[in-house]
């Protein structure tokens, strides 16, 4: 039995803790990012795989997507609780047109993790497929994916 | 990517920043404990356990603790799982077995699950030839429902076991997503791998709890050939399984693939397309694939040609690495009944799109596999209570038009969506609606869903050459050709000789004329006119019943009860309507009458 050290992880959380709670925003909407990140980390600190992680900032961003994945699994709770948050951030930013955010909503969790991590958090390809435990290919493929649709949507205007 | 959508993309972002809540307060720590099998262990010894990941107990300082958790509160599974050894290609048995598929589900329950009473039903009404969907239940059970697949050996093989787990490659790991599995409290995962030994493990309640297990022995995803998770309860039976195959390749089956016969044509990396519209314009030249009508599944790569659930051809796009280009991953031909759907050099066939109008076009509705005709507002009726319709028939002027039924087939995971063209194939003298897969999923199971498709077409744009109605461009499965129906050169074109006008819908006839009632409906014979003129039911005054066909009759020399007839209708006088059929040399007239008996 291995007794875990709990300084280091109590740190860890704390140190990306904000980061982690906006990266589930962006997944889940505010109502929920919360709760996922709670979940997660507190199933990860469980495991005890935190400890050992060669690259634990990862494993909790993969966590909080696999989380927040999980939690959407009922398509249609998922369809009206984005609606709501698109429609919350509409309310929040004027300036950002409707149709972008009710088209961000309607990526995948996956493709919004990547837009996140590139244009929030100005990550590389690379790094974004690091983070998410991805291939860069497939990162590639989910960027180019969701900037294709909202392209769409610009276009539209 | 222009400038203006990154703007906006990160003006977005900052939308979704500004609006998230503070980081919570983590609640109290959990123990864990990870069991591992090595896999050779595991299927030498019968799953003998060994322990690769130390039982920890870890107390963290996020909020108050609670109390120790017994250690014996989530015993170790203790082998009462046996050891199983999975196809590559396929899920179980390693050998396919020459069962019944209903044999091979209750084989895999007891062999497998260790069950020892099982419940076996079949979902579909596949023929025996076809892939089956197949459930076992069993008391304090989860359901396992079945996709199991006839294989080129003439046995049978299990694709997938319920939903198969999402594969996702890690730094040095491949992750699984796990069932919600009521009563779960572990699981057993065993993998498959191409050239390599097999891998168990065992994956305890806070992995289950996080949907996703790790099986830190395979670096690739690629490497992985089938997967099988076995969920257990807290006492170590098994309670619920999940799995699926992922290798691809000549040997792979799978649903979205061709079963049996079909074959890989490789693409040449070499070569990439602008947009995938160029790559599916290359085929012809590039491949030889020739007179197929590939139709893209919705958000996804790929491209059907047939159905889902009968393609005759996938291919397979992917973007390239580093650049916008896309070039052709895999194609992948399905032969059918030994006729080779690559030629080199061959010309594509001639495809029209026919103008037609939607009666109905929905799931759930009439039979799979099979086409109809119908001429006449009788026939129409039929067809509307066959099919189970409720509400109004709708009006069909038959003069001008008739109706195709068309019984598609989709799967649950994958349904259809709306009908888009209605093709007539001139090298096949086919005609068929085009009806593209709704969902993005290539993993669709391949049970059989009725979707009935109902057009109105007007005769003049049909071929005038004799055709078939399929229900889509792949050829019939050997189980269904007699779903197929025929029409004959000009069955249903108007006729030749423009002075025999069609009676309309209205059945309007002004004394002296002459109009043709197309495909009289005859089901209950001519005593009473199959159609109704001038607003009013009349009745046969010398019919001669002695020289008729059927128990409700119709003249010899007109043809078979319950054939349609092109009726010929003269209105005499506003009491008088004479009958024939061209060439027949039999006339009978008709008189009005009120209250027409109908049939049975």
């Amino acid at each position: 039995m291995e007794l875990i050290e709990t300084r280091e992880t109590s740190d860890l959380y704390r140190d990306h803790a904000i980061a982690l709670t906006r990266f589930a925003t962006v997944l889940i909407g505010p109502d929920d990012a919360a709760d996922v990140v709670a979940d997660a980390v507190e199933s990860l600190l469980a495991s005890g795989r935190l400890v050992n992680a060669d690259y634990p900032r990862a494993l909790l961003y993969r966590a909080v997507l696999t989380k927040a994945r999980s939690m959407q699994r009922s398509t249609i709770r998922r369809r009206a609780r984005e609606q709501r948050v698109a429609q919350r951030l509409i309310e929040h930013q004027p300036d950002v047109q409707p149709e972008v955010l009710e088209a961000v909503a309607r990526l995948s969790q996956r493709q919004r993790a990547c837009i996140f991590l590139m244009y929030w958090e100005d990550m590389t390809v690379a790094q974004i497929a690091e983070r998410l435990g991805l291939g860069e290919g497939t990162v590639k493929r989910y960027l180019a994916r969701a900037r294709e649709r909202l392209q769409e949507v610009l276009d539209e205007r | 990517m222009s400038d203006e959508l990154d703007r906006t993309l990160r003006k977005a972002m900052a939308t979704y920043v500004a609006a998230s809540p503070e980081p919570p307060e983590l609640a109290a720590p959990v123990r864990r404990r990870r069991f591992k099998l090595s896999p050779a262990t595991a299927f030498a010894a019968g799953f003998v356990l060994v322990l690769v990941v130390g039982i920890g107990m870890a107390v963290f300082s996020f909020g108050d603790s609670p109390p120790p958790i017994d250690a014996n509160e989530q015993p170790p599974i203790t082998g009462n799982i046996s050891a199983v050894e999975l196809g590559i290609y396929h899920v179980w048995p390693e050998q396919p077995r020459q069962v019944a598929a209903e044999e091979l589900a209750t084989a895999f329950a007891v062999e497998v699950l260790g069950w020892d009473d099982p419940v076996v039903t079949r979902l579909d009404d596949n023929p025996s030839s076809s892939p089956a969907v197949v459930r076992i239940g069993m008391s304090g059970k989860n359901d396992v429902d079945l996709v199991i697949a006839p294989d080129a050996t003439g046995g049978r093989v299990i694709l997938q076991v319920n939903t198969p787990p999402d594969l996702r490659g890690g730094d040095t790991d491949t992750n699984i997503s796990l069932l919600e599995q009521p009563g779960a409290t572990g699981a057993v995962a065993t993998v498959t791998r191409l050239g390599g030994e097999p891998i168990s493990v065992v994956v305890d309640r806070d992995e289950l709890a996080t949907g996703t297990a790790a099986i830190t022995e395979i670096d690739d995803v690629a490497e992985v050939g089938s997967i099988l998770v076995r969920y257990t309860d807290v006492s170590g039976e098994v309670i619920g399984a999940g799995g699926g195959h992922y290798a691809t390749g000549d040997e792979a089956m799978h649903p979205a693939r061709c079963l049996g016969s079909g074959r890989t044509l490789p693409g040449d990396p070499a070569v990439g397309y602008a947009t995938s519209d160029d790559a599916l314009a290359a085929l012809p030249g590039e491949y030889g694939v020739v007179g197929l009508d590939f139709i893209r599944e919705e958000r996804s790569d790929t491209w059907i040609a047939g159905s889902s659930a009968q393609p005759r051809a996938v291919v397979e796009l992917y973007q390239h690495d580093g650049s916008s280009e896309w070039f052709i991953g895999s194609v992948i031909v399905c032969e059918v009944d030994g006729q080779a759907t690559v030629s080199e050099g061959n010309v594509p066939e001639e495809m029209t799109s026919l103008p037609y109008r939607v009666l109905v076009d929905g799931a759930k509705v009439g039979d799979v596999y099979v086409t109809d005709v119908a001429t006449t507002d009788g026939e129409l009726a039929s067809l509307w209570s066959q099919l189970g319709l409720v509400g109004d028939v709708p009006e069909v002027d038959f003069a001008t038009s008739v109706v195709l039924y068309f019984g598609a087939v989709e799967s649950s995971s994958c349904p259809l969506d709306s009908m888009q063209a209605l093709i007539y194939n001139d090298g096949d003298q086919r005609v068929y609606p085009q009806i593209p897969i709704a969902d993005g999923r290539t993993d669709c199971r391949l049970d059989a869903i009725s979707h009935a498709v109902v057009v109105a077409v007007d005769r003049a744009a049909l071929p005038t050459g004799g055709f078939s109605l399929w229900i889509d461009a792949g050829d019939p499965p050997a189980c269904c050709t007699n779903g197929l129906t025929f029409v004959a050169p000009g069955e249903l074109n108007p006729p030749a000789d423009a002075t025999y006008a069609p009676l309309d819908a209205e059945g309007r006839l002004a004394i002296g004329e002459t109009r043709v009632a197309y495909r009289a409906y005859t089901h209950c014979g001519v005593e009473w006119l199959p159609v109704r003129v001038n607003g009013q039911a009349w009745k046969a005054i010398d019919l001669d019943k002695a020289d008729a066909t059927g128990v409700d009759p119709v003249p010899r020399a007109w043809g078979v009860a319950n054939d349609p007839l092109d009726l010929e209708l003269t209105l005499v006088d506003d009491a008088t309507i004479e009958a024939t059929v061209p060439g027949s040399g039999v006339t009978v007239t008709y008189v009005p009458a009120t209250d027409p008996p109908g049939c049975a």
